[in-house]
């Protein structure tokens, strides 16, 4: 199967080893990661809780198990919500 | 009121009920340990190689459904810990590992007995932490509690620098937790409920696979339900058995590359396919592309990324079992299904896991013995390998979590230590730990700490002097070149008398039943060593990456007898 590239957006809580966690996950499935961009940081409403980041991943693999790899990406617990928003003129 | 870090923890565990930890202590963990006294509700064990303390742990919390909780020095202490934690990873246990870290100042600059433990343990863990900031600490352990035994379950490690044991904090245990990320999902969804009601409503031939997830959830009156409602036969995954009573007339057993041929012939059958709490792992599915090649696949499970991962799920359902499942049955239509189910029960008939008549010492007939004595009702722990096949296929269990064994990781070693765990937290259940002879000499040393602690737990040594499942493939796909699988093993009778253990050593089909007996008897641990017939192999048996058309059984001709010339013996090499 030829790897295609995707684009994901994840919300992620802001705290340290998070993005480790995500590039775990591509690492095992296969996955080449193209570029990471972190996008400014959203501060949570009062406490010391963390704030939440967006996360702009491009990778490129199987795009059969692209779906996969994003429910294992939500299975990280500070992973909030991952967005396959690879549009048809990426590449 | 100021505590200190090491207070926190200790105060927050007592708070989550915790009564048992199983650890060893080392330079980082010292403050700890030396607040322990303060928390005499906390029986701290003593282990004799970190790898059980995690296995203790793990077999503690299968047993009782409780968090099982191991504690580890910085460095090799953790590092030692790290089977133990994948095996509760692959197998879903709730298990906590706390290790000591070096002083803050230092991490990261490969200081003594520095390794990243959280690096290590990432991708064998549901998470983990690393505590910088001691204000932090009693809310990272409310967390752990939390995603620990919520969800689909896992271990969680949290790694503690020593000053941070040290260091003072105002003491408020949180009584929630907030994590956005973290929601797992526990009803289902009623469409997808809607339709997998209509599919099993319609099926011809149904069947259900029950995995772990029916234990985790407790679904088992619900699955009852089912399955006798809808009269649809039962089985189960390795970490399955029991979950439905396997004297059910609807039960046939575990599936996979050595469960029953009924059972995995049903599966091949099958027009609907119920899968609950359970991954579709290869030693169930045999060659995937061929697996259930008729069945509409219902998928329940817990975890969303499960869904679909192995096997093409047509319904899936992601939730809680036990709550999908009560919203499943008000839709289900009760009916007949003689056809099938005496389909099933000629299978049976015809391919019949029995044990065949010999004058060797048969494994089979020994833990069909070990059966008989305790009449079904203790606890069987296993290591790795044919013995725990045997013991699988051989033991008939008719209640939930009596079995327990290393499925996903099938980690040698895990025997004796989770046995020791399962008997500290059930100490009116008789434990059997069903061992081999080389899984049994991965973590021997456990001996001592089931001493110490006077935990009456059985040993059944099956001694075929081999790494009898290598052996096993080696003959079967290696044209027999016994390649590093012949072992030589201590005289463990002695070894056991060594550790004050009283131990018998049993040869023959006669002997068997009195040693059980006086094993049973004896009101502390006690251990058999039993020299079996040692070429036997574990039928029936799918082939690695096979088909169930490819399903081998036992071949019905007279096996040698025990021959002692066969085994490598300590003073002949
Ligand atoms: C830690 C570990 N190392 C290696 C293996 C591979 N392995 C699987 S079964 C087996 C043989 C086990 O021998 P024994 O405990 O004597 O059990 P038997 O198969 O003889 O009943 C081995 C080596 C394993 N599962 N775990
Ligand atoms: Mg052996």
């Amino acid at each position: 199967m030829t790897p295609t590239k995707h684009i994901l957006l994840a919300l992620v809580e802001d705290k340290p080893g998070v993005l480790n966690r995500m590039a775990n996950v591509f690492r095992r499935r296969g996955f080449n990661i193209h570029s990471v961009n972190v996008l400014e940081t959203i501060e949570a409403e009062g406490g010391d809780r963390p704030g939440l980041t967006r996360v702009a991943i491009v990778v490129s693999g199987s795009a059969v198990i692209l779906g996969q790899v994003r429910k294992q990406l939500e299975r990280i617990v500070d992973v909030v919500k991952v967005l396959d928003i690879t549009t048809k003129d990426v590449t | 009121m100021k505590l200190t870090g090491a207070q926190i923890l200790c105060e927050s565990l007592v708070k989550e009920g915790v009564e048992v930890i199983f650890g060893f202590p080392g330079g980082a963990v010292i403050p700890l340990y030396d607040t322990l006294p303060q928390y005499p509700q906390l029986r701290h064990i003593l282990v004799r190689h970190e790898q059980g303390a995690a296995h203790a742990a793990d077999g503690y919390a299968r047993a009782t459904g409780k968090v099982g909780v191991c504690f580890a020095t910085s460095g090799p202490g953790a590092t030692n810990l790290v089977t133990g934690i994948a095996n509760a990873f692959l197998d879903s246990v709730p298990v906590i590992a706390v290790t000591g870290q070096v002083h803050r100042d230092f991490i990261g600059r490969d200081a003594f007995q520095e390794t990243d433990i959280t690096g290590i343990t990432l991708p064998i863990t549901k998470h983990n932490y690393l505590v910088m900031d001691v204000n932090h600490l009693a809310t990272i352990i409310k967390e752990t509690f939390h995603l620990a035994h919520t969800g689909r379950p896992g271990p969680i490690l949290i790694d503690i620098p020593r000053d941070v044991f040290l260091e003072q904090a105002e003491f408020n245990y949180p009584e929630k937790t907030d994590l956005p990320g973290y929601k797992p999902t526990l009803q289902g969804h009623p469409a997808q409920i809607k339709k997998a009601a209509k599919a099993i409503n319609e099926a011809k031939r149904p069947i259900i696979i029950a995995g772990r997830g029916v234990n985790v959830s407790k679904a088992y009156n619900e699955l009852k339900l089912l399955a006798e409602t809808a009269q649809i036969p039962v089985a189960t995954t390795l970490l399955g058995v029991g979950c439905f009573p396997e004297s059910h007339a609807l039960s046939y057993g575990m599936v996979g590359m050595h469960g029953m041929v009924y059972a995995n012939y049903a599966i091949e059958s099958s027009d609907v396919l119920i899968a609950l709490g359970m991954r579709f792992d290869d030693r169930v599915t045999g060659k995937i592309s061929a697996f259930a090649p008729h069945a509409h696949i219902v998928h329940i499970d817990i975890d969303p990324a499960e869904i679909g991962k192995n096997v093409r799920a047509d319904i899936p359902i992601v939730g809680d079992v036990k709550m999908v499942l009560q919203a499943l049955n008000k839709q289900i239509v009760p009916v007949d299904r003689l056809e099938w189910v005496n389909q099933l029960d000629d299978w049976r008939r015809e391919h019949p896991i029995d044990i065949r008549d010999d004058d060797g010492l048969l494994p089979q007939y020994v833990v069909r013995q070990i059966y008989e004595i305790t009449r079904g009702e203790a606890i069987i722990v296993t290591g790795v390998g044919q013995h725990q096949m045997w013991a699988a296929q051989h033991y008939l269990f008719n209640k939930p979590n009596t079995l327990i064994s290393s499925g996903g990781l099938g980690t040698m070693g895990f025997g004796l230590p989770a046995a020791f765990g399962a008997q500290i937290g059930c100490p009116d259940t008789t434990v059997w730990c069903i061992d081999g002879d080389g899984s049994f000499q991965m973590t021997i040393q456990e001996l001592a700490t089931i001493v110490q602690e006077q935990a009456p737990v059985k040993i059944a040594i099956i001694n075929n002097g081999y790494l009898g499942m290598v052996r096993q493939w080696q003959q079967l796909f290696y044209k027999a070149r016994y390649v590093a699988t012949p072992i030589s093993c201590p005289d463990f009778v002695k070894i056991a008398e060594g550790y004050y253990i009283p131990a018998l050593r049993v040869k023959h089909r006669e002997e068997v039943a009195p040693a059980i007996e006086q094993a049973m008897a004896h009101h502390g641990p006690f251990l058999i060593d039993f020299m079996v017939a040692p070429e036997e192999n574990v039928y029936p048996m799918i082939p690695p990456g096979a088909t169930v058309a490819e399903i081998m059984e036992e071949p019905r001709q007279p096996v040698k007898a025990i021959s002692d010339s066969k085994r490598l013996k300590v003073s002949n090499i």
